[in-house]
């Protein structure tokens, strides 16, 4: 079930009624609904998939209970590399299989000796990259006696399989929503209202500006010769605007839907495109994601202590890490190593850290030398995006060849997006209307959480219509959301 | 709990009002400014080629929808075509026809994007016509569809759309053929590939196939196009298309017309980048009426 589906429209206040009507301060019924509607979230894409879901809650339920009852430390070890093992050979398989087989038929041809291996015809199950990672995080977090494991399996089978998030993040740690399971949720004014308010800024973010950008964004990625220089740097920077909003209106909507349920669900985003160095890019980025990366690979590693040789090692592996669980293309894994390859000089030169506070946090006004800052560093993302957006390795190149040519002051030609939704003028309208609102709540959790909170009702009902509005009015075609085929 | 559903009621009385005022209004307002919508369209093809007499059925996308005036032939026929058809719809229009009569003659509209593209654009209507096995080429229900038809109807661009239309109303006319007024101009342009997908070559067999099992011969009818339209496709890509229609024709013993280079239409006969206008479909039919004459008058007198 999509978040931007009528569907979803109709599924959503049956559950809220239900959860706080019928199940108001019934704890474990409460748990027990969640489960089952989370199941049906999930099967209505396929539901073959949900014994898949339900045999991995069960194999880390198990384990974190049989890790809890061995005092052994290598009977512990052994449970934990068998939940290592048991999710990532899920990933694997379903997510890599093809992708090393067919690299290592090209490899063995290259080499003189070709090899026949039939690759076979798996389907991504949704989310996997999701809850696979929050249920491994359960098991180690259990390993290293972080947390206790659970007894009761319906609360975690409902914690690993919460519908809000089950799909596309943000990737929950065990020890901040596992216990909200366990605490009776009361329903509060407040949090709903703040709920509905991030559902609508995630879904304005999502139909209107990504769904918008990802029409340009197709006519030139997919046709990069048949445009100028301009018009390619154009679609980059569009690209970076769809993957943004279309990842983060998700997770907006996300834990709005959480608060409505009485949970609270960790920032994925906090207005990244304001960074002024790839360092604060990535505390800012997918924040779910590379604290997952930083405390269970990146300091168990090392991190950043130790020589210059395992820094510039642990960055790479980090970063190539981080890319390649985005999909099974090398694309990604270019993505990840420019990356590394643009945080390196900061870390080697120990201003990894120099961007720690926001930028004007108490100023909405902006420093010439920090828009620089963040403009450059903006490009420098939009860059790498190339390659993360490309279908493959060699139209990425192609597309940053054709950047680099002679047409590059050339004005792009406006008549091939006649078959945009949009005028291209009024997608520009629209970027500012957004990009302002974030600089304007760029201290919040989102841009919309205390934007106009002062005013009188109806001025700050007439906000919200507003927003209403441009969704219908600017709607963009229909497109699935980006990080589904994650 | 209560003074939050209270506080939400109260937010969305005037969206529910808007989305009611909308879904029920603007289909009224369309046809008045604009003529017939597409569900009405179709609805009227659909009854008028199932309970009409005729011995000539076409089939084809807008160009044949807008071009081709039944008036004009030398027997009886219909204009069963619709904007954005493709082969799979041409084929499961021709098979909701032989379910309910006989044909002797058909024209299909062909053309060098047509084999390019799956519509979906009117499916919201079609799947409530065509063989369920119809809906096994698209991956969205009718549901969705239909949720989205409703979409695009509260959409306050169509406010914006009617208010600003100067009033040009489109027509269907009794014998299918639909009038849509406009003015072409030299800036239009059009971007189209010759694509070949696999599913419409299919269909485009299928099609063929039928016409054999019924014993209805059929004649490949492409319609003229502007010369902007053409550009878009090399000289060897028409030859190597030109070539396929014509003996895949042959194959089935069907004929193959090609007006898109045709010297007696100019700017001025089309109304946008790609459509003849109403006078310049009543030129091009007897056109294509001396040419496919001969052969009907010996086969079928």
């Amino acid at each position: 079930m999509l978040f931007n589906s009528l569907e979803f429209a109709l599924f959503l206040p049956l559950v809220f009624l239900i959860y706080w009507y019928l199940f108001h301060q019934k704890l474990r019924l409460q748990n027990f609904f969640i489960l089952i509607v989370s199941y049906v979230f999930y099967g209505w894409w396929d539901w073959k998939f949900l014994t898949l879901i339900f045999f991995s809650s069960l194999v880390d339920y198990s384990i974190g209970i049989a890790l809890n009852k061995y005092e052994k430390p290598i009977t512990r070890k052994l449970l934990l590399w068998l939940s290592v093992g048991f999710n990532l050979g899920l990933l694997g398989f379903f997510k890599y299989y093809n992708f090393f087989i067919d690299n290592f038929i090209s490899a063995f041809t290259f080499f003189g000796n070709p090899i026949s291996i039939n690759s076979l015809n798996i389907i991504l199950p949704v989310g996997i990259s999701f809850y696979t990672f929050q249920t491994l995080s359960y098991s180690i977090d259990v390993f290293k006696r972080k947390i206790s494991p659970t007894k009761d399996f319906i609360a975690f089978a409902a914690f690993v399989s919460f519908f809000p998030q089950l799909v596309a993040g943000p990737i929950e740690r065990a020890s901040n929503l596992l216990p909200q399971f366990f605490k009776v949720r009361e329903f509060s004014y407040q949090n709903s209202v703040d709920g509905l308010r991030q559902i609508l800024w995630g879904i304005f973010k999502k139909i209107v500006i990504a769904d918008n950008c990802a029409e340009f964004v197709n006519i030139i990625f997919n046709n990069p010769s048949n445009f100028t220089s301009l018009s390619l740097i154009a679609g980059a920077i569009l690209f970076s605007f769809q993957i943004y909003c279309d990842f983060s209106g998700y997770s907006d909507i996300a834990i709005g839907v959480s608060k409505l349920l009485g949970f609270k669900l960790m920032q994925n985003f906090a207005f990244p495109y304001f960074s002024r160095d790839i360092a604060e890019f990535w505390r800012r980025w997918h924040i779910s994601l590379s604290t997952w990366f930083r405390d269970y690979l990146y300091i168990p590693l090392g991190g950043s202590k130790g020589n210059n040789y395992v820094k510039i090692r642990n960055t790479f592996i980090i970063f190539i890490v981080s890319g390649f669980w985005h999909g099974a293309n090398w694309t990604f894994i270019i993505w990840g190593l420019l990356n590394a390859l643009m945080f390196l000089p900061l870390l080697l030169g120990n201003r990894n850290r120099k961007n720690l506070e926001f930028t004007n946090v108490n100023r909405t006004t902006i420093k010439l030398k920090e828009m620089f800052s963040i403009v450059r560093n903006f490009m420098i993302v939009s860059f790498a995006w190339i390659f993360f957006r490309a279908e493959n390795l060699t139209s990425a190149i192609n597309y940053v060849k054709l950047i680099f040519n002679t047409s590059l002051f050339q004005l792009p030609k406006g008549f091939v997006f006649a078959s945009t939704n949009l005028h291209p003028i009024l997608l520009l309208l629209l970027l500012m209307f957004f990009i302002l609102t974030e600089w304007a709540g760029k201290n919040n959790q989102y841009a919309l959480e205390n934007l106009g909170m002062n005013w009188a009702r109806p001025k700050r009902f007439a906000l919200y219509y507003t927003i209403i509005f441009f969704i219908f009015a600017f709607q963009g075609s229909k497109q699935e959301f980006i990080y589904f085929q994650f | 709990m209560k003074s939050f559903i209270h506080v939400l009621g109260l937010f969305l009385i005037p969206i529910f009002s808007y989305c009611l005022f909308s879904l029920f209004l603007i289909p009224i307002l369309q046809e008045w400014r604009f003529g017939p919508n597409t569900e009405q369209q179709i609805s009227q093809s659909f009854s008028n080629a199932i309970n009409k007499d005729y011995d000539i059925l076409i089939l084809g996308n807008s160009r044949i929808y807008r071009g081709i005036n039944p008036d004009f032939l030398i027997r009886k026929a219909y204009n069963f075509s619709h904007d954005n058809d493709s082969y799979n719809q041409m084929f499961y229009k021709l098979k909701e026809v032989l379910k309910k009569k006989e044909i002797k003659l058909l024209i299909i509209g062909v053309d060098y994007f047509q084999f390019s593209f799956i519509s979906n654009t009117r499916n919201y209507v079609y799947y409530d016509y065509f063989d369920s096995e119809y809906q096994k080429d698209f991956e969205e229900t009718n549901i969705s569809l239909k949720t989205k038809y409703l979409i695009q109807l509260i959409n306050p661009k169509r406010i914006i759309e009617i208010l600003k239309s100067k009033g040009t109303i489109s027509i269907l006319k009794e014998n299918g053929q639909y009038i849509k007024p406009g003015i072409a101009n030299e800036k239009q342009l059009s971007f189209n590939s010759m694509k070949m997908l696999p599913l419409q070559k299919r269909y485009f067999n299928e099609i063929l196939k039928l016409c054999k099992l019924n014993n209805i011969d059929f004649f490949l009818l492409m319609p003229p196009s502007r010369k902007k339209e053409l550009d878009n496709f090399t000289m060897n890509e028409k030859k190597k298309f030109n070539s396929f229609i014509s003996k895949t024709a042959s194959k089935f013993g069907g004929k193959y017309y090609n007006f898109s280079n045709s010297n007696d239409f100019s700017m001025s006969d089309f109304t946008d980048i790609t459509h003849l206008n109403e006078k310049a479909a009543d030129k091009f039919t007897k056109i294509v009426n001396d040419s496919i004459k001969p052969f009907i008058i010996t086969s079928h007198p």
